[in-house]
This record gives structure tokens, C-alpha cells and sequence, in this order.
């Protein structure tokens, strides 16, 4: 590659269709990740690549699959609503003395008390074994990918009660404060996010966790979608390490969410 | 019945894939009636083992199932999606190891050609590409069917056919030129 560009156009075509050797396809990985203009090029080739396919002569697949791969999918589905059914019985009868940790953020004043922290790591270690639940979707393949599940719990529980970590109130960006949400915030160590109170999504939207670093362009922290309740979370998000955030935000995106911020900012909040 | 079918088969795939985000199983159903022949005729094609390809065509359509939420049709079209996530695992389950393409959504995401929405658009440029493939010279296709077919790189092409690394390199990227055209 010349000046981190490739040479011909063909080396993405190349690379979407796994050709490249090791090294080549680092290279091209490395740069892609900085350049938008030849991002866009992989995809098309990507695009290309994937027509060839329907080059191939038709076979119809058995019938029988379609039957298995149903029966599967009704199966979660309804593995998903009995464990539902059962967070909701638990969210609605807490034990005495123990708050949600939703109700938690409705308490501006509450101060970052030991009980508070123990109640946030109850509900995060019942979010983290929630995996059939629907709006979680995209915590729970980062935590599919944490092959060290006592490692991560640590990771949360370090950033909960750590004296070095920032914890930052993010409000609205406009208007009343109504929606609020709390990061949890260290450069080594990680990312938490909860929020409540936020509007329901516009289809094919989702809210998307930003952190803008003191120097550079915002990274992203993350997508998700609020409950029925206007709740939504980030657990741990793939971040770069040793970023010193200036400030967090929550904007509207695509539901894939977006590599710079485009929608408007629904929730913003600056270290103190 | 046959009313709700005929609606899923006008429905777009955006649509269906909508639904199948909010758990809709006849929207996953739809979906796999429109594109399970197009995904299962190209992992026979890699796998030619019948439990193999009938594994990873469920893998594919389940990933879409717990995914949905995340694809959005205006940065990419949901087939193309669907054949690279095929594509990627059959080589990987021949190859028992990873293709090194990822096919995270995110990445496959590119801004979307209308031109390629339509079904007589598609069709024709499926026989573009067909005819693209059928008059690659000899040495060529068959290079080339051991990089999309086979996953093997640069040089474990070199390595079985004998031909120098620079030569394979070579007649990979006009085969792929040649397949650029058929999109122009």
C-alpha cells in the first residue's frame, strides 16, 4: 500500500473475498479503520463479492429446515418471555429497603453511597444473565465474547466502587431534565452506562453512547434501545484504552449505529 | 392464509427485517422463504455435506433473528448481508478456521445503490456476473473458485496450484476486474 491507501481498487475486492494474505489484510484493516473513503469501497466490494454468490445454480433447500430453524426460534422466544415474566416479578416486589436501579437516577441528591453501589451490581449481574432479553441484544455479544465471566464481573464491580472513577450525570440536551443516565467512567478500566426515563425510539433508530475525548472526534460507546419503561444500558463497550473523557453524550442514530455523531443529542454530561 | 403470505411477499426485506427485530416469527419465516434457496444453493456449493450446510444456514438466519435491530437497509441490502455471514461461516467450518472477513453488519454497511433494489435490476445484474464468471479464461476461474469457494489466500493458492505468488496475485486481480465491470 502506498501512503496507507491500496494501489489498485481491486486490493478491497481482494480483501472481501479473503484472498489477502496476514499482513495484507492488517494493513488494509488498520487503514480502513481511519479512512472513510476506502471503508466505503470495502463495503461496495464486500456488496460485489456477495453477488457472486447468486452465481451459483439453485438448490432448494430441504423443507425440514425451515421446520427445525422455526422450532428453534419459537423456543427462545419463549424462553424469553418466561424469563421476562420472572424479572418483572422480581422488579416489581424488590425487597424491602432495595431500590431499582432506575429509581436510583431519580434521586439527584442521593449521594454515591456503598448501598447504592451494591444495589447497582445486583442489577447489573441480573441484566448480564438476562441473555434472551430483546433490548439487550448487543450487551449480551459483548458479554458472549467475555470468555472470563469472573474476570468481567471484577471489571463492573472495580468501576462501580472505584475512588479514580468518574461518574458523570447526564441530562437532557435540551428542555427539562426528565431523562437522565449515569456513566461510570475509568480509562483503563471501562464504561457503564444506565439511563431512564428516555422517549421510545422511531423505528430503525436507536440511541447511541458517545465519548468525546479531550482531544479528537467523539468515539463511539455503543448503541441500545430503552425498555417499555424508558430504561437502557452499556455494559463494558469495546472502547480504546487511556482516553480521558471531557464529556459523554447520548445522541439518535441509525439502529446500527454510526462512527461520528449525525443525530440530534439527547442526553449530555461533562465530568465535574 | 394465502392473503397474509401474498403480503409478506410484497413486503420489503427493511420491513420484514423491522418486524423480525420486534420477534416476529412469520417475518423470520418470510425472510427465510425469500432468500434460503439463493444462501442454501452457496453453501452447497462450499460444503457439499448436507448436516454442514443445514448448521450454518440456521446459524445464519438465527444470527439475524437476535440481530435484526442492528441492520438498517439504508446501508446495505439485507441479501448481501445474508450471503457474506454464509459465506464467512462455511469457509470457516471447511477451512476450521476463521475467513479473517468479518461479517458484523457494521461492516458490511455501505450506502445503499438503489439501482440494485429492484428484482429485474437484480436479476440482470446476476446474469452480468454469471456471464463474467463463465468467460474467465481457464486458469483464472479456477483460481478464482479457490479464493471465493475454498477461502484460500494468495499463498495457499500458490502453494497447491505450483504457480508463483506474483502470477496468482495477478490473475486473482484481473478476475476481479473483470467482475467490477459487470457492476459499472
Amino acid at each position: 500500500m502506498m501512503n496507507g491507501h491500496p494501489q489498485f481498487d481491486e486490493a478491497f475486492d481482494l480483501y472481501a473475498l479473503g484472498a489477502l494474505d496476514a499482513q495484507e489484510r492488517g494493513e488494509m484493516e488498520s487503514h480502513v479503520k481511519q479512512c472513510r473513503q476506502c471503508a466505503e469501497k470495502l463495503a461496495e466490494a464486500r456488496q460485489r463479492i456477495a453477488v457472486v454468490a447468486l452465481s451459483v445454480p439453485e438448490v432448494r433447500p430441504p423443507e425440514q429446515i425451515k421446520k427445525r430453524l422455526m422450532d428453534r426460534v419459537h423456543s427462545e422466544t419463549q424462553a424469553a418471555a418466561t424469563g421476562a415474566r420472572r424479572r418483572h416479578d422480581d422488579v416489581a416486589a424488590p425487597a424491602k429497603g432495595t431500590a431499582g436501579v432506575f429509581d436510583f437516577f431519580r434521586r439527584p441528591s442521593l449521594a454515591w453511597s456503598f448501598a447504592a453501589c451494591a444495589a447497582l451490581l445486583a442489577v447489573v449481574f441480573a441484566v448480564r444473565s438476562s441473555h434472551l432479553q430483546q433490548q439487550l441484544s448487543q450487551q449480551q455479544q459483548q458479554l458472549a465474547s467475555l470468555q472470563d465471566s469472573a474476570a468481567h464481573d471484577r471489571l463492573v464491580s472495580g468501576l462501580l466502587t472505584g475512588n479514580d472513577t468518574q461518574r458523570v450525570l447526564l441530562t437532557e440536551a435540551q428542555g427539562p431534565s426528565h431523562p437522565e443516565g449515569r456513566v461510570y467512567y475509568h480509562p483503563s478500566r471501562g464504561l457503564l452506562f444506565y439511563a431512564n426515563n428516555l422517549p421510545a425510539l422511531p423505528a430503525g433508530r436507536a440511541y447511541e453512547l458517545w465519548v468525546i475525548p479531550a482531544q479528537g472526534a467523539p468515539i463511539p460507546a455503543g448503541t441500545f434501545q430503552p425498555n417499555a419503561r424508558g430504561e437502557g444500558s452499556v455494559i463494558l463497550p469495546a472502547l480504546p484504552s487511556g482516553v480521558t473523557a471531557k464529556a459523554f453524550a447520548v445522541t439518535l442514530e441509525p439502529a446500527g449505529g454510526v462512527p461520528l455523531p449525525t443525530g440530534p443529542k439527547v442526553l449530555v454530561g461533562a465530568p465535574a | 392464509m394465502a392473503g397474509s403470505i401474498q403480503a409478506f411477499e410484497q413486503e420489503s426485506d427493511s420491513s420484514l427485517a423491522a418486524r423480525v427485530a420486534r420477534q416476529d416469527e412469520s417475518a423470520l419465516a418470510a425472510l427465510y422463504d425469500r432468500h434460503s434457496t439463493a444462501l442454501y444453493s452457496l453453501l452447497r456449493r462450499i460444503l457439499r455435506d448436507e448436516s454442514a450446510c443445514e448448521e450454518v444456514l440456521q446459524d445464519v438466519f438465527l444470527h439475524l433473528w437476535r440481530n435484526a435491530a442492528r441492520f438498517d437497509q439504508e446501508r446495505g441490502a439485507l441479501r448481501g448481508w445474508l450471503l457474506v455471514m454464509a459465506r464467512n461461516r462455511a469457509i470457516s467450518h471447511l477451512r476450521k478456521r476463521t475467513l479473517g472477513e468479518p461479517d458484523d453488519v457494521e461492516l458490511y454497511a455501505v450506502s445503499s445503490d438503489p439501482r440494485q433494489d429492484t428484482v429485474v435490476v437484480q436479476n440482470d445484474l446476476v446474469a452480468r456476473v454469471r456471464g463474467v464468471m463463465s468467460q474467465l479464461p481457464g486458469e483464472q476461474g479456477s483460481l478464482f473458485e479457490m479464493a471465493y469457494f475454498e477461502g484460500m489466500t494468495h499463498s495457499e493458492i500458490a502453494e497447491r496450484t505450483g504457480q508463483p505468488l506474483g502470477t496468482v496475485k495477478t490473475r486473482l486481480r484481473t478476475a476481479l476486474t473483470s467482475l467490477r465491470r459487470a457492476f459499472e
